[in-house]
C-alpha cells in the first residue's frame, strides 16, 4: 500500500519529481566535479609539473676535513667520491618507490675539443633500474631510467644515446657517439667525426645528436655512461643521480622537521615520512643508498607548490560557493513541491493519517530522490572529470569512491532538510484551511 | 497603486524576499569572483611562473673570439626589444678558479639583483654587504667544510682566457682573501659556485662586460617567441635563447591550469543559474493563487511580469551591489592568501558582473513567467 502511494505519487507529478531530481542531480554532479578535482589536483598537477624535470639530485656525501694554513682554512680532501652505479636499485625498496618517475645516473667529466676546455657528462638514455625483466611479456617493470625523462625539457636533435645507438660498448679504435651541447661547435653537422682529449688520451667519438637547453648543459659533450665510465676508467661509478619524483606540497610539519627533525613526536614522524614530502624521498632515499646526500632541486620544488596552491586555493573558494549553491537550490525545489501538495497532505491526514506517518511519507519520498540523484550526479560528474582529466590535463582523474558517501549524506540531507521545513508547517496548518 | 502594490509584496514576503537577495548576491558574488579571477588569470599565473626563475638568456655567439658582452650596449638593446614590457636583467661575469684548493666556477654578479632573479633559494647566512665578502655554493661548501665567516683562499685560474681579458682591479682586490658572508643552496649549479658581488651601480655598469646576462620577461609563451626572433635577427652577434626549463613546461602548463580554471568557473556559473531558477519557479509556484487574484482583479499578463520583474530588480539591486563588493573582498582575500599581494579589482569586471547576473536573472526568469502565463485564475481558485 506505502510503495503504491509512493509510486502514485512519482507518476502523478512526475514533471515536478523531474525538476527536482534533475536540480539535485547537477547539484551532485558539480560537488563530485569539485571534490574529485580538489581531491586529485595535488597529484595531477605533481604529474603535469614534472615537465620542469628532476626536482631532487642526489650526490655522494663529501668527506672534506680541513686544515689551517696561517689564517685561512683549507680543504683537505679525500678525492672525489662516487657512488656504486649498481646501488641506484635500492630505490625500488622505499616506501615511495612508486612516485619515483624517473631515475638518471649521471658522471662529470672534463676534457678538451681544440683546445676548448668542455665538460663530459655521462648519462643514460633508457632502460630501468630494476636488473630483473618482466620476461612473460619482455617488460621492463622498473623504475626507468633516461636523461631525457628527468630533464623532459631538452631539445635533442638526431638520435638518443641509448644502448641500441651506441651499440655494444664502444671498441677501442671505434668512435664513440656522443651528443653535442648546441653552443659546442656550432658548424660540426651530424655525424661529424671530433677528437676530444681526456686525461691527455684522445678520444675519437661521433656527433649523433645536438642537445639544446638555454643553460650551462648546452656546453656540455654527453655521453653514454658506460663509454665515460670506460674512458675516465671508472667503472660502475657515477657522481650524482637525478629524481623525478611526485611530490605533495610541504607543510608546516615537513618545515618543522627541516628545522629539527628531533622537535616531531613519534606519531608525527610517521606522518611525515608516509606522506610524499620531498624532504620525506629525499631522507629515504639517503637511508637506502649509504653515504649519499639528497637537494631538492629548490626552483622546481618551491615552484610546483605555488603553482599547485594557487590551483587548489582557487578551486576550494569556488567549492564553497558552489555548495552553497547547490544547498540553494536543491532546498528551494524540494520545498516548492512541498507547498505544492498542501492540500494533499490535509487530505491525508482527514482520512485519518497520523503525523508521523504522513512526515515518514514524505521523507521517504526525499529519500529516494536524494539516493537516485546523488548516484546521478556521481557517475555523471566522474564522466565529467574523466573528460576534464584527459582533455586539459594530461591524464584523467581516478574515480574516488571515498566522495559518494559524502556525495550521498549531503544530498540526503539537503534534501530531507528541504522537505522537512514546509513540511512541518504543513502538518501544522488546519486542515479546513487547507481544503479550503 | 501599482507601486503599493510592489512594496507590499516585498514586505509581506520579508523571508522570501532576503532569501532572493542572498541567491542573487550569491550570484554575483560568484560571477564577479569568477570574472575577476578570470580577468586576471593569465598575468597572476604568469607572475607566478616568473617566479621560477629567469627564463632567457642573452649570450654572444658561440664561435665569437670575444665571449664578453658590453653590459651598457646590451641594456641598450634590451631596452629597445623589451619596450612597454616588464623584464629585469642581471649580467653574469664568469670565471673559473680554486676555493681553498678545489677548481670551481667564479659567477661575479650582482648578486641582489641576482638573489631576486632566482627567488628560490635558501640561504645560510646573509648576501655580501661588504666589499671583500662573498657567497659559496652548499656542496661546495660541504666538500671543502667552509663555513659563514671563514676566511677563504681563491686563486683565479691564469689560464682562463675570460681572466686574461678582464681588467677590473677592483674584482682582484675583491677576491685576495674574501670572507664568506653566506652559503647559498638552490640545488642546482649554483651550489657548485662562488658567488662574487658586482657593483652594478650606474657608474660601474657602463664600464661592465659580461659573459651572459640572465633575463627574467614577464611575458606569455607566443610574445617570448616572436621577440626572441626579432632580437637575435636586429642584434647580429648576440644570441638571446629561452632557459627550455622554465619555458618550455610554462608554455604547456600556463594554458592548462588557465583552462582548467576556466572551465571549472563554467560549470559553477552553471549550477548558480539553475539555482535561480529553482528559487524563481518555487517562488511562482508558492504564488499561484495571489497570482490568479491578480488576474481576476483586472490585472494583465505583461502588467503582472512588470511587477515580478520590479519585484526581482529591487531585489536583484540589493543583491549585486552585495555581491559584487563581496566579490571584491573575496578577489583581494584570495590574492592575498594565494598570490602573496591585493591585486587590484579589475574595473572591467564589473560590467561584466552586471551583465552576467542580469543574463543569469533572466534565464531564470523564464521558466516562472511561463508558468505566470499558464495560470488560470478559475481553476487555481476552484482549488484543481
Amino acid at each position: 500500500m506505502f510503495f503504491r502511494i509512493v509510486r502514485g505519487v512519482f507518476l502523478k507529478h512526475k514533471a515536478k519529481v523531474l525538476i527536482i531530481l534533475a536540480a539535485s542531480t547537477i547539484s551532485a554532479l558539480t560537488i563530485t566535479l569539485l571534490f574529485t578535482l580538489l581531491l586529485g589536483i595535488n597529484d595531477s598537477m605533481a604529474k603535469e609539473l614534472r615537465r620542469y624535470g628532476a626536482n631532487i639530485v642526489v650526490y655522494p656525501k663529501s668527506n672534506a676535513s680541513t686544515f689551517k694554513l696561517g689564517s685561512l682554512e683549507l680543504a683537505h680532501l679525500t678525492g672525489k667520491e662516487f657512488i656504486e652505479e649498481r646501488s641506484l636499485s635500492a630505490l625500488e625498496g622505499i616506501f615511495w618507490a612508486n612516485n619515483l618517475l624517473a631515475v638518471t645516473p649521471a658522471l662529470e667529466g672534463s676534457g678538451e675539443i681544440e683546445g676548448r676546455k668542455v665538460t663530459l657528462m655521462g648519462t643514460r638514455f633508457g632502460g630501468s633500474l630494476s636488473s630483473d625483466k618482466n620476461q612473460q611479456g619482455g617488460k621492463d617493470e622498473g623504475i626507468p631510467e633516461g636523461f631525457q625523462l628527468t630533464h623532459p625539457y631538452l631539445k635533442i636533435t638526431g638520435s638518443l644515446l641509448s644502448e641500441e645507438a651506441s651499440g655494444a660498448v664502444s671498441v677501442e679504435g671505434q668512435r664513440v657517439p656522443v651528443l653535442l651541447g648546441e653552443r659546442l661547435l656550432q658548424k660540426e653537422a651530424v655525424g661529424a667525426d671530433i677528437d676530444i682529449r681526456v686525461n691527455d688520451k684522445i678520444v675519437p667519438v661521433r656527433l649523433i645528436g645536438r642537445v639544446s637547453a638555454g643553460d650551462r648543459m648546452d656546453e656540455y659533450v654527453y655521453f653514454r655512461l658506460d663509454d665515460l665510465q670506460r674512458i675516465l676508467n671508472i667503472p660502475g661509478k657515477i657522481d650524482r643521480f637525478f629524481v623525478s619524483a611526485l611530490t605533495t606540497p610541504e607543510n608546516e610539519l615537513a618545515e618543522r622537521f627541516k628545522d629539527d627533525p628531533k622537535s616531531l613526536k613519534p606519531q608525527e614522524y610517521e606522518v611525515w615520512y608516509c606522506t610524499p614530502y620531498i624532504s620525506s624521498i629525499i631522507h629515504q632515499i639517503q637511508e637506502a643508498i649509504p653515504n649519499v646526500s639528497g637537494e631538492a632541486v629548490l626552483r622546481v620544488s618551491r615552484g610546483e607548490e605555488r603553482i599547485t596552491r594557487v590551483v587548489v586555493g582557487i578551486l576550494g573558494f569556488l567549492s564553497g560557493l558552489t555548495i552553497l549553491a547547490s544547498i540553494l537550490c536543491i532546498a528551494a525545489s524540494v520545498s516548492s513541491h512541498i507547498i505544492s501538495r498542501q492540500k494533499e497532505i490535509a487530505l491525508l491526514r482527514t482520512v485519518g493519517a497520523l503525523r508521523p506517518m504522513i512526515a515518514f511519507f514524505f521523507l521517504f519520498e526525499s529519500i529516494l530522490l536524494g539516493i537516485v540523484s546523488s548516484t546521478l550526479g556521481f557517475l555523471f560528474g566522474n564522466l565529467l572529470v574523466y573528460f576534464l582529466g584527459s582533455s586539459v590535463l594530461s591524464g584523467g582523474f581516478e574515480t574516488r569512491l571515498e566522495i559518494f558517501p559524502i556525495i550521498l549524506v549531503a544530498s540526503l540531507g539537503v534534501t530531507l532538510i528541504g522537505t522537512a521545513i514546509p513540511l512541518q508547517a504543513s502538518l501544522k496548518s488546519e486542515i479546513a484551511q487547507s481544503l479550503k | 497603486m501599482f507601486l503599493r502594490l510592489l512594496a507590499r509584496s516585498l514586505l509581506w514576503r520579508k523571508k522570501i524576499a532576503l532569501l532572493s537577495a542572498f541567491v542573487i548576491m550569491l550570484a554575483a558574488l560568484t560571477v564577479s569572483f569568477v570574472a575577476n579571477t578570470l580577468l586576471d588569470i593569465a598575468e597572476r599565473l604568469r607572475g607566478e611562473f616568473r617566479k621560477f626563475g629567469p627564463n632567457l638568456v642573452l649570450t654572444k655567439e658561440a664561435d665569437d673570439s670575444d665571449p664578453l658582452m658590453d653590459y651598457e650596449g646590451v641594456l641598450k638593446s634590451l631596452e629597445k626589444s623589451f619596450a612597454g614590457l616588464k623584464w629585469r636583467s642581471v649580467p653574469q661575469l664568469i670565471m673559473t678558479g680554486e676555493v681553498n684548493g678545489v677548481r670551481r666556477t667564479i659567477v661575479a654578479s650582482g648578486v641582489d639583483s641576482l638573489l631576486d632573479l632566482i627567488g628560490t633559494y635558501h640561504l645560510d647566512g646573509r648576501p655580501p654587504a661588504e666589499e671583500n665578502e662573498i657567497l659559496i655554493g652548499k656542496r661546495l661548501a660541504q666538500q671543502t667544510g667552509i663555513r659563514v665567516g671563514d676566511r677563504v683562499r681563491v686563486v683565479m685560474n691564469s689560464t682562463d682566457d675570460l681572466i686574461n681579458r678582464w681588467s677590473e682591479p677592483a674584482l682582484e682586490h675583491q677576491l685576495k682573501s674574501p670572507i664568506v658572508s653566506g652559503i647559498i643552496a638552490t640545488g642546482e649549479e649554483t651550489d657548485d659556485q662562488i658567488l662574487v658581488s658586482l657593483d652594478l651601480e650606474e657608474k660601474s655598469a657602463k664600464s661592465l662586460r659580461a659573459s651572459l646576462v640572465l633575463i627574467n620577461l614577464s611575458e606569455g609563451p607566443r610574445t617570448i617567441e616572436g621577440i626572441l626572433r626579432s632580437f637575435n635577427e636586429e642584434n647580429s652577434g648576440l644570441v638571446l635563447r629561452p632557459i627550455r626549463k622554465v619555458t618550455e613546461a610554462e608554455s604547456v602548463l600556463f594554458y592548462k591550469v588557465k583552462w582548467l580554471l576556466t572551465l571549472t568557473c563554467l560549470f559553477v556559473l552553471g549550477t548558480v543559474a539553475l539555482t535561480i531558477i529553482s528559487l524563481t519557479s518555487a517562488q511562482m509556484i508558492e504564488r499561484t493563487k495571489e497570482i490568479a487574484l491578480l488576474k481576476v482583479c483586472g490585472m494583465t499578463d505583461r502588467s503582472l511580469i512588470l511587477l515580478l520583474i520590479l519585484e526581482l530588480s529591487s531585489v536583484a539591486v540589493f543583491g549585486t551591489t552585495a555581491g559584487i563588493t563581496l566579490g571584491l573582498i573575496a578577489s583581494k582575500v584570495m590574492g592575498l592568501l594565494l598570490f602573496g599581494s591585493a591585486v587590484g579589482y579589475q574595473l572591467f569586471s564589473l560590467p561584466i558582473t552586471m551583465v552576467v547576473t542580469v543574463l543569469l536573472l533572466l534565464i531564470g526568469g523564464i521558466h516562472p513567467f511561463r508558468i505566470l502565463y499558464r495560470i488560470s485564475p478559475a481553476e487555481v481558485l476552484k482549488g484543481e
